[in-house]
């Protein structure tokens, strides 16, 4: 930013007045109350407005309007701005502004104008405050206010700060960034609490699950249970089917044997019928005989028809009673051969308990072979001399007498050695010193030599005595184990031998019994032929009276006719034969009803066997009948169970299906939930933490910065170096004396304004270097040497030139001050009105 | 028997607190007092005897009161400059007390040869001879002692005081280790008393060759550190010599015009409001009344700022609770919340970009457009679009409702948050 003119009309003591402000260091100098300072308060007016304060203090006394006109460049554009005061009433206020820029007039309202201005100069402030507070601080401070920067309240002189350097947009980023962080959590809680219930819902979809689990088990063994009751049901029927079947047999058999029995009742009714019939016929037969005789006795028969008729019936019941007597008989064969059978199974036993018995009398009699022979072996066994301890006892002598023997050997050995060693050598083998008369010990030598001779032959003797004894004794031994041996054989021969002989007895019981049985075969045999014999001869009985009744019947027949003549012994000879021939027809037919009747008797039989069996069959029948009403009952029962099993089980899937899909919805909504709160982690934890990070780094950065520029310019304008300046945390300045701080109202006149200049110095380049956008600033100081040293006035011009501003503006009545301005303007105030002039 | 006061580092003027002026102008009065009681022949005053060169001219005014009291019996009182009654170009008040013949300067040198040499001063009633060399700021009298005559010095006779105002090599204070001094060697050997100034512990030290090498220290405070050894119970004073031929006596006399309290607190491991309370509260409850309190406050503050300790509150309490005055001293307090900064860094955006690419490192979480890079990128945008103020004439409730919806469309959240339910 550049100042680069200012025109006054009808403010404060200037009627009208412009000024151009060229770069470089621009005095206003002049005596107190000149109206130095006016111009500063123009410039501020023109850019920011009234602000707080009231248009009176502006206005020239007594006018009604005036203006301020400012132009300005700032990044690179040139700005011109009106700002009109008028006199309306009591008070004074702001007219329209206007803004020409470009070429271009803009009208604003005043606070249109400083919101403009702000943005202009790129100030971070808001447009509300009453004044721009970064203006203020860091380019131009009125002189009363110089040192208020002292002793203003510490929070606010740091919002002040924090808003010039950018740094109290973090605590509005802060602030939106926990709001948004408080919005963001009530959202997840809101989400959240719509899923409150879901471990119940999971808790039930889990419970429903074990519930399935257990119904499949439940429903599986159902089934199983019920395919195995079917099975048995199945198989239980079978049995029944069967037993019905065979109870269907069987009552077919009762109704065929009643059925028999009924025909045999009708047959033995027919058979009474016919036999009435036969006995009415025989009745007529014999009346018509008799009419026939009668008629007859008029002639004369050859033979007697009736004698003939008496011998037939006689000879009917001949037969009759023999057919009976050959049943009879055929019943004993029968009743026999079932005996036989029987006999012949007891008879296969008792062969075949024979044929063991033989096999064990084999194996007895095999094993007291071997032990026999056993025992004969042993037995044959050579005895031996000696028990072995004897011959031990004579071992050991003999083996001491062999050692003395050896011994001996020994010594005449040694004997030997040495004669001939001396006899060799001439000396002796122990002292080896010459011997005297070695000759003498040829003799010893030979004599030596023979007893060491016979020595060797007794010892030959005694070792050959030796072996023979050890031999013996080895025999002895065995002899004895072999005793022992045969000892344990004999025994176990006597109780084979008793085994064979129980075994033997069996045998001969067995042979007995089979013998028995045999005989009674025989016997049975005997009788069963004698009864077919029997059964013949009867048969062959019966041959011949059925012979002789058909040849009596034809010499009937034969007499018969030979004694019918007349018409009515015809006729009744006619119907004599045709009552002959229905008796002989009801005689066969009775025969033919018996023969008959014995069948469906025998057959009866046969079923009256069977039939026995039903009642068991029939108690088996109902016991099948009942285990299948008992496993359809089961059945049923377990069905029912299954049935509703399953339909529990589909409910309970219906149910979970419900669950699930409930469960599903509320896990979405807690993941969205959480990942909300992982977003509101990320806030919380990482970026507000972060900016708060950034922000303090920042402030120690500028703290340290600022620290380093007030203590540089506090020390050229305060030359003690004990006493030193710093900034706390919150910017405020501490002046210290050796670490003890002094109070700012105890410091002299002049090192309160080296503390304010410095203060305001060390803003001004800061704020210059640190706003993003901030360009060249103007440094603007109104009186900024009071109470200062000539020495410290001296230093200013060093300081300014630290600064670096391209333009400075000082107001200042030290006449010392001129000597480092580029430019001095001369304010001169006269009756009243301010004039500005070039010096 | 002679006789004499040796007193330095006054520092008159130095304190602008009324309550601490009083005192200073009470000790300097109750010195004077005592120098006359105890009838000693002569005053040195070696250096520093007010703060400045043209002090306040009301302390100038007190100190005449009691010096010309001192003058009217007839005792003189000799002075050197020191380090701080000294104006180079100029005239100090020094200068006027010694014309208004208040004071008597003993340092009176003349070059020769190349060598600066002194002439002494000699005081009538004893006899005894002084030679002094004044002093210069940071030390600047060293070159003096290195062409200093000390040969003819040391053949002088009599009862000899060499008065100095340096700081003295073999015996500098470890505090002071920045200090300029001068090698004993560079003194003139073999006086009877080396009345020494600047130093401002009272000590007396000897060496081989050098007797009595004497600093009183201050009679009062002075400043700065002297203000927390006199609360720790370091007595200030001046001494009183007897002495004929030789020194036979030296005395200290203790000036201490006030009582002080000293309260020291570590900040160490708390928070500035822990620490705050536990000062207000040890404030409180200190016996302070009719003191002079130092406070120290030092330590690490573990969260929070140095600037949250209100001292002012602090130092207002104890003054309504009777001490005369407070000092603070907070020189060594820190904050490591403040201290503990990896980036001195003045672009923002480059500091931002800095610690938020440092700090995304700590999300841990699933969201993948949250972490790395792209989550640096997003919380770059979403703090620039935060930072942003409300619009002219846009109200809070739309301020809040806009970020809002600025936000959770960077972050891409529409869906999550459920379009429909904002």
């Amino acid at each position: 930013m550049k100042f680069n003119r200012i025109r006054l009309s009808n403010v404060r003591s200037y009627v009208r007045q412009e000024i151009e402000f060229p770069e470089g260091c621009t005095l206003f100098a002049g005596d107190i109350g000149s109206g130095k300072s006016t111009i500063l308060m123009a410039m501020e007016f023109a850019l920011f407005g009234l602000g707080a304060d009231d248009g009176q203090a502006l206005l020239g006394v007594n006018r009604q309007k005036g203006f301020v006109e400012l132009e300005f460049e700032a990044f690179g554009n040139t700005y011109a701005i009106h700002r009109g005061l008028a006199r309306k009433g009591n008070s004074v206020v702001q007219e329209a502004c206007t803004l020409t820029t470009g070429g271009v007039m803009t009208h604003f309202t005043p606070r249109e104008l400083k919101a403009k201005v702000l943005e202009i100069l790129r100030f971070n402030e808001p447009p509300t405050n009453s004044e721009s507070k970064i203006f203020r601080y860091s380019i131009f401070t009125p002189q009363e206010e110089m040192k208020i920067i002292l002793s203003i309240n510490q929070d606010a002189r740091l919002q002040i700060l924090r808003k010039a350097f950018g740094i109290e947009d973090y605590k509005i980023a802060a602030s939106n960034i926990a709001d948004i962080s408080r919005y963001m959590r009530q959202k997840s809680s809101e989400i959240l609490s719509q899923a409150f219930d879901l471990e119940e819902k999971t808790a039930k979809l889990e419970d429903g699950r074990k519930k399935l689990e257990l119904l499949d088990q439940d429903i599986g063994n159902l089934s199983r249970h019920v395919d195995a009751i079917q099975k048995r049901l199945s198989a239980a029927r079978e049995e029944h089917d069967g037993y019905r079947r065979s109870l269907e047999s069987m009552e077919a058999k009762r109704e065929q044997h009643a059925k028999i029995m009924r025909e045999l009742a009708g047959k033995q009714n027919n058979l009474k019928r016919l036999d009435e019939r036969k006995r009415m016929q025989e009745s007529s037969i014999g009346k018509k005989t008799a009419f026939i005789k009668q008629q007859s006795e008029s002639i004369i028969p050859s033979v007697d028809p009736e004698s003939l008729k008496a011998k037939i019936t006689v000879l009917q019941g001949e037969f009759s009673s023999m057919t009976s007597r050959k049943g009879e008989v055929l019943e004993r064969i029968k009743n026999l051969t079932s005996s036989r059978q029987r006999t012949q199974k007891d008879l296969e036993t008792n062969r075949n308990d024979l044929a063991s018995l033989v096999k064990r009398k084999e194996a007895e009699e095999e094993r007291i072979r071997e032990k026999r022979a056993f025992i004969e072996e042993r037995s044959a066994a050579e005895r031996p001399d000696g028990d072995p301890e004897a011959i031990g006892s004579e071992i050991a002598a003999l083996q001491k007498s062999l050692f003395l023997k050896a011994t001996e050997s020994g010594t005449i050995l040694a004997k030997v050695s040495d004669y001939s060693e001396i006899l060799s050598n001439g000396t002796c083998p122990t002292c080896e010193r010459p011997v005297e008369d070695p000759a003498t010990f040829g003799s010893r030598l030979t004599s030596r030599e023979k007893a060491y001779e016979v020595i060797e032959g007794e010892m030959g003797e005694l070792s050959a005595r030796l072996e023979t004894l050890q031999k013996a004794r080895e025999r002895a031994i065995v002899y004895r184990g072999s005793r022992e041996e045969t000892k344990r054989a004999a025994i176990e021969l006597k109780q084979i031998s008793k085994s064979l002989e129980s075994t033997l007895e069996s045998i001969e019981k067995q042979n007995q019994r089979i013998l028995e049985k045999l005989q009674e075969i025989e016997a049975m045999d005997r009788a069963i032929t004698e009864a077919n014999l029997s059964v013949q001869s009867q048969e062959t009985e019966l041959r011949k009276l059925n012979n002789q009744i058909r040849s009596v019947e034809k010499e009937k027949e034969t007499a018969i006719t030979m004694a019918m003549t007349s018409g009515e012994i015809r006729r009744a000879m006619e119907d004599l034969d045709r009552m002959n021939s229905d008796l002989s027809e009801i005689g066969r037919e009775m025969e033919s009803i018996t023969e008959e009747m014995e069948d469906l008797s025998r057959e009866a039989t046969k079923l009256s066997a069977d039939l026995q069996s039903m009642d068991s069959l029939r108690s088996r029948a109902d016991s099948a009948k009942q285990q299948v009403d008992r496993e359809e009952a089961l059945l049923g029962q377990e069905r029912r169970k299954l049935g509703e099993a399953e339909g529990s089980r589909n409910q309970l899937r219906e149910v979970m299906a419900s669950l699930r899909e409930e469960v599903d919805l509320k896990s979405k909504m807690r993941q969205r939930s959480a990942e909300i709160l992982e977003y509101v982690s990320w806030l919380d934890q990482f970026l507000l933490p972060t900016i708060d990070l950034v922000e303090k780094n920042a402030m120690v950065s500028l703290n340290n910065e600022f620290n380093e520029n007030i203590q540089t310019i506090f020390g050229m304008l305060v030359d003690d170096p004990g006493k030193n300046i710093r900034v706390d945390e919150a910017f405020t300045p501490i002046v210290e004396q050796d670490g003890i701080a002094q109070e700012i109202s105890y410091l002299s006149g002049g090192e309160r304004t080296s503390v304010a200049l410095a203060y305001r110095l060390t803003l001004n380049r800061m704020v210059k270097r640190h706003l993003m956008y901030s360009d060249r600033n103007p440094l603007i100081l109104d009186e900024p040497t009071d109470g200062f040293s000539r020495d410290q006035l001296l230093k200013i011009r060093e300081i300014l030139e630290m600064m670096e501003a391209s333009q400075v503006i000082i107001v200042s009545h030290e006449k010392d001050m001129e000597s480092f301005a580029d430019q001095i303007y001369r304010v001169n105030k006269l009756n009243g009105n301010s004039t500005v002039a070039v010096a | 028997m002679g006789r004499f006061a040796h007193i330095a580092d006054v520092h008159l003027g130095s304190n602008r607190e009324k309550a601490m002026r009083d005192l200073e102008i009470k000790a300097f009065s109750d010195a004077m007092d005592r120098c006359i009681s105890e009838k000693v022949d002569f005053i040195i005053f070696s250096g520093d005897l007010f703060h400045t060169g043209i002090p306040d001219l009301s302390v100038v005014n007190e100190a005449l009161r009691k010096i010309s009291e001192v003058k009217d019996t007839g005792i003189p009182v000799y002075v050197i400059y020191g380090s701080h009654d000294y104006t180079p170009a100029g005239t100090s008040v020094i200068d006027l007390l010694t014309t208004a013949r208040m004071l008597q300067k003993v340092v009176k040198p003349r070059m020769e040869g190349g060598k600066l040499c002194l002439d002494s001063t000699r005081d009538p009633a004893t006899g005894a001879r002084l030679w002094g060399i004044s002093a210069r700021s940071n030390g600047l009298e060293r070159k003096y002692y290195e062409i200093l005559d000390r040969e003819s010095l040391e053949a002088e006779d009599g009862f000899k005081i060499f008065v100095f105002h340096s700081g003295i090599t073999e015996f500098k204070p470890p505090e002071l280790v920045q200090m300029e001094t001068i090698p004993i060697s560079y003194f003139p050997r073999n006086f009877d008393y080396y009345a020494g100034g600047h130093i401002h512990s009272s000590g007396i030290y000897r060496q081989p060759g050098y007797d009595n090498i004497v600093f009183p220290g201050p009679l009062f405070t002075g400043y700065g550190k002297d203000l927390e050894n006199s609360a720790r119970g370091e007595k200030r004073g001046f001494y009183i010599v007897d002495f004929d031929s030789k020194v036979r006596k030296i005395q200290f006399i203790d000036t201490t015009a006030c009582s002080w309290a000293f309260l020291e607190f570590d900040a160490t491991g708390k928070s500035s409001s822990e620490f705050s309370a536990e000062v207000s509260r040890g404030a409180e409850d200190a016996d302070i009344r009719g003191r002079v309190v130092v406070l120290k406050l030092r330590g690490t503050i573990e969260s929070g700022r140095t600037s949250d300790v209100d001292i002012g509150r602090i130092r207002e309490r104890l003054i309504s609770n009777g001490a005369l005055h407070v000092y603070v001293n907070r020189h060594s307090l820190f904050s490591r919340e403040y201290s503990a900064v990896n980036y001195v860094e003045t672009d923002l955006r480059v500091l931002e970009k800095k610690l938020i690419l440092e700090n995304i490192g700590n999300y841990r979480g699933s969201i993948a457009a949250l972490g790395g890079n792209k989550g640096a990128e997003r919380a770059e945008e979403l703090l620039a679009s935060m930072k942003q103020e409300s619009k002219l004439n846009e109200s809070k409730a739309d301020y809040a409702s806009r970020k809002r919806e600025e936000a959770i469309a960077l972050l891409g959240i529409n869906n999550l948050l459920g379009a429909d339910e904002r």
